[in-house]
């Protein structure tokens, strides 16, 4: 499920303070290794902090699985982080009618399943119900269709029950995979996938998985892919799992590995200028927010609420996180559609002293207790939370920080017992597809019962607006562009969250790596057939 | 000695048990629906209440650990929340390589604990003793991750004597395919005569190894002194040195076996240890054991994850105890009568 991915996070937070004396070491320590990195080696090792194959059903995997499933499976569409649009992929052109309710994709020829079955809209039809049907993972995308026409071999038209982006969400990096539902022939599908096959268009095929071990899983290059294998291309594909971001550092110092996933701020700094690496840092769509409690507590007061905002030393706290994050500026990411510059939250110190003197606490009022909950083994929950912490002390607010296992702080949230509910929720967000519309409807729409709206934020004009500007985003996205900056600007007003970064990749690899480039729709996914080996 | 042993063996069954019921009920008291865990963010209340049943979340919490133990005696150790796996088969894929790193740690250390002891006994309060003590106490506080990173610095970085981190060198699989019976990468190289792999994993488990028996090496030294010395004290011993034999004798034949009882049980105690300190030192050389699916169960409270580790080591750990008592009562025949 998308919450399992905090781990990702939660195990490169591991033992942080001692790997940054290890960092200290590496540094000055540092000496040319003995072997030379592997370049020309057609085998690009990308090393993950947790294991990858959590699931191998191209329907309901929700997890760290698509970083190896992009390679072997493909969608209808790509979305572009740089025009902000989707590209062609399986589909090489696509129309909307009828106001965004009729959608119409015209199929790449020439395409096989990694079995040899050439892909028509047979095929396209057949992967969508079945995820559909399924209703696992992030099947929900598929909420609008209503009825898949295959009536062409080379086209597929979509019947909505209501407008909605289609050509977004089949960009999707989760249950948006077009596969051969037929490759398990007699036997349970499901039960196929599982013991570790694929059913894909994509470039690489599974060549073999370790379940459990250090070297997960390799794929091996498919000869018939459409794309073609002409130019340089890696052969093979490996994953590893190397937990330990020193490790993960030695190992790419030594060329054991092509790239690392997420190494410290320190160690990647290590990489910078080092001759023989690469090292990008990209914004990503992974937000830290801080939900603020509406509903209950002294959070229920606007003023505290905006007193939090401006309360807090943003810009001391990205020097600390040390580029693993920048300033996020409203709710939508940089790369996304919808982004709007502009709204970050700043630091001022009188302004909030000055509304919760109105409210009656501040420096010399009433003494204020919050409770702060995060997930635990978080490093920079942990740091952002201590920072949180020794500002508002300075607020005479006393802020309880409590670290918890995932599914003990989403129950403490959706508790319904109000006074066992916390003040702030530390929670990442991002999208699974590239849509501004998943932080609205997840976190600000009314719930009855608390989901994601751990906020209890209610705000009944909100909830029409988002909805208008999704069903716009089918037909006018300008309009709905304007939609989600004047929705921004209404929560900034509202403080019901605190935006309070967008996380960067701080990738490193070999410089026998090149053509890597970030696509943020795809969080931690290197589409290895884009890469080119060199040296 | 059957009655011993039955005694002994009804103590570590109930001993498991309790383990088990005791994980069962701190893991259902954490607040987390694992109904819902499973069935995912955006299922249906109807879903969720399904999945529920199918679990067995609905029946009270007696009843879930009389059937959890039904399940354990016919092989079913129920399935993982986060994976959808069965968890037997997934502690039986995790465990060979703990277990193979913890046993060469251990053998590592009783070897060089064994004769370090005794030299230090020999030579009491004189120079060799005073160094060998100075060093197990060093080896013993030694943290763990400090030391693990320092030789991967020197051993590594610095001479380019051997690998970093992981089981064997991955690319041997494209060149010398490792079958595997026991997944334990040592063992499986030797039996199948693949030499390739088996120096590769040799290489790999040496770091490692050391790390892990670091701290019992330091305890066991200690202890082997500390029993030598009170043993070479015993009447016995001035017999045995009346008669006249010689220096080594007196120390090695006479004087050792009944000084490596309580050596026995403290071997116990630290196996304990190395089992837990595995789970730090495996992330650092990422080694695929126990320890990362213990911490990713933990971290997604993954309740029949974490219950199948608790219960597989408490199981080792229960049966490393016998074990030693077995020992102990053939060493010294006195302990199986009281």
């Amino acid at each position: 499920m998308k919450a399992r991915r905090h781990q990702l996070r939660a195990t490169v937070g591991l033992l942080a303070a001692l790997s940054l004396l290890a960092a200290a070491c590496t540094g000055t320590t540092v000496t040319p290794s003995g072997q030379s990195p592997s370049a020309g080696n057609a085998t690009f090792t990308y090393s993950l902090t947790s294991q990858v194959m959590i699931g191998w059903d191209p329907a309901t995997g929700y997890s760290n699985e698509i970083i190896a499933m992009n390679n072997m499976y493909e969608t209808l569409t790509r979305y572009n982080p740089e025009t902000k649009v989707v590209d062609p992929l399986l589909a090489t052109s696509w129309t909307s009618a009828d106001d965004g309710t009729t959608w119409t994709f015209t199929l790449r020829s020439g395409v096989t399943f990694h079995d040899g079955k050439a892909m028509t809209s047979a095929d396209v039809k057949a992967s969508i119900e079945r995820t559909i049907e399924l209703n696992g993972g992030a099947s929900y995308i598929w909420g609008p269709v209503k009825t898949i026409d295959a009536s062409d071999p080379q086209t597929v038209v979509f019947h909505l029950k209501y407008a909605s982006p289609l050509d977004l969400v089949a960009s999707a990096d989760y249950a948006a995979y077009i596969y051969d539902t037929s490759a398990a022939g007699s036997q349970d599908q499901a039960k196929w996938f599982e013991q570790g096959h694929d059913a894909g268009t994509g470039p690489y095929t599974v060549d073999q998985w370790n379940k459990g071990q250090e070297t997960e899983l390799r794929l091996k290059s498919f000869p018939d892919y459409w794309g073609g294998w002409d130019g340089a291309h890696y052969t093979n594909a490996v994953f590893r799992v190397v937990p330990q971001a020193t490790t993960a550092s030695q190992l790419l110092q030594s060329g054991e590995i092509s790239m690392a996933e997420r190494l410290t701020p320190q160690l990647w700094q290590t990489f910078q200028g080092q001759s023989g690496f690469t090292t990008t840092g990209s914004t990503s769509w992974q937000t830290l927010l801080a939900l603020l409690n509406t509903k209950s507590g002294p959070l229920a007061d606007v003023r505290i609420r905006q007193a939090l905002a401006s309360g807090i030393d943003w810009s001391g706290m990205m020097t600390a996180l040390h580029g693993a994050a920048e300033p996020l500026s409203g709710l939508v990411p940089p790369g996304l559609w919808g982004h709007v510059d502009g709204l970050e939250l700043g630091y001022d110190a009188q302004k909030a002293t000055d509304l919760l003197q109105q409210a009656g606490y501040g420096p010399g009022g009433k003494p204020m207790t919050l409770t702060l909950t995060y997930v635990q083994g978080d490093a920079d929950e942990q740091l952002v939370s201590s920072l949180i912490k020794s500002d508002l002390a300075k607020l005479n607010v006393t802020l309880n920080v409590r670290a918890l296992a995932w599914p003990a702080q989403w129950a403490m949230g959706k508790s319904s017992d109000l006074t066992k509910r916390q003040d702030i929720f530390l929670f990442y967000w991002w999208p699974d597809y590239a849509d501004p519309y998943s932080w609205f409807i997840n976190m600000f729409h009314s719930e009855d019962q608390p989901f994601f709206n751990l906020s209890y934020y209610a705000n009944p004009q909100l909830d029409t607006t988002m909805n208008k500007a999704e069903s716009l985003a089918a037909s006018d996205k300008t309009a709905s562009e304007a939609l989600y900056a004047q929705m921004q600007q209404t929560l900034i007003t509202d403080m019901p969250a605190l935006s309070i970064y967008t996380q960067v990749y701080q990738r490193a690899m070999l410089s026998s790596v090149t053509g890597f480039t970030e696509n943020p729709a795809y969080p931690n996914v290197v589409f290895v057939y884009d890469l080119t080996p060199t040296g | 000695m059957t009655r011993y042993l039955l005694r002994r063996i009804a103590l570590a069954v109930l001993v498991v048990v309790g383990v088990v019921v005791l994980t069962f009920v701190i893991a259902r008291v954490v607040p987390g629906d694992p109904a819902a865990s499973w069935a995912g963010p955006h299922a249906s209340q109807q879903e969720i209440d399904r999945v529920r049943h199918d679990l067995g979340l609905d029946l009270p919490l007696p009843a879930q650990i009389a059937r959890y133990f039904s399940g354990v005696v016919r092989g079913d150790w129920g399935t993982s929340i986060h994976t959808h796996r069965a968890v037997l088969s997934d502690l039986m894929t995790r465990a060979p390589s703990t277990i193979e790193l913890v046993a060469v740690a251990l053998l590592l250390a009783l070897v060089l604990a064994i004769p370090l002891g005794l030299v230090s006994a020999r030579w009491s309060g004189r120079l060799p003793d005073g160094a060998i003590r100075v060093g197990a106490v060093l080896s013993v506080s030694m943290p763990a991750f400090w030391l693990a990173l320092i030789l991967q610095l020197l051993f590594f970085q610095r001479w380019h004597l051997l690998p970093v981190a992981g089981q064997y060198d991955p690319n041997l699989d494209y060149t010398h395919p490792l079958v595997q019976y026991t997944r334990m990468p040592v063992v499986d190289a030797l039996i199948t005569g693949n030499w390739a792999v088996l120096r590769s994993a040799l290489s790999h488990l040496v770091l490692p190894a050391i790390v892990i028996a670091s701290y019992p090496l330091g305890v066991i030294t200690r202890m082997v002194r500390a029993s030598e010395l009170d043993s070479l004290g015993e009447d016995h011993i001035r017999a045995v040195r009346a008669i006249g034999f010689r220096e080594r004798a007196v120390l090695g034949r006479f004087a050792l076996k009944p000084a490596l009882v309580p050596v026995v049980s403290v071997v116990a105690l630290v196996f304990a240890y190395a089992l837990v300190n595995t789970f730090l030192v495996e992330s650092i050389f990422d080694w695929s054991g126990l320890g990362s699916y213990a911490a990713d169960s933990i971290s997604s409270l993954d309740t029949p994850a974490i219950v199948g580790v608790t219960l597989f080591i408490a199981i080792v750990y229960v049966v490393a105890n016998l074990v030693v008592d077995l020992v102990q009562a053939w060493i010294d025949p006195r302990i199986a009568v009281t």
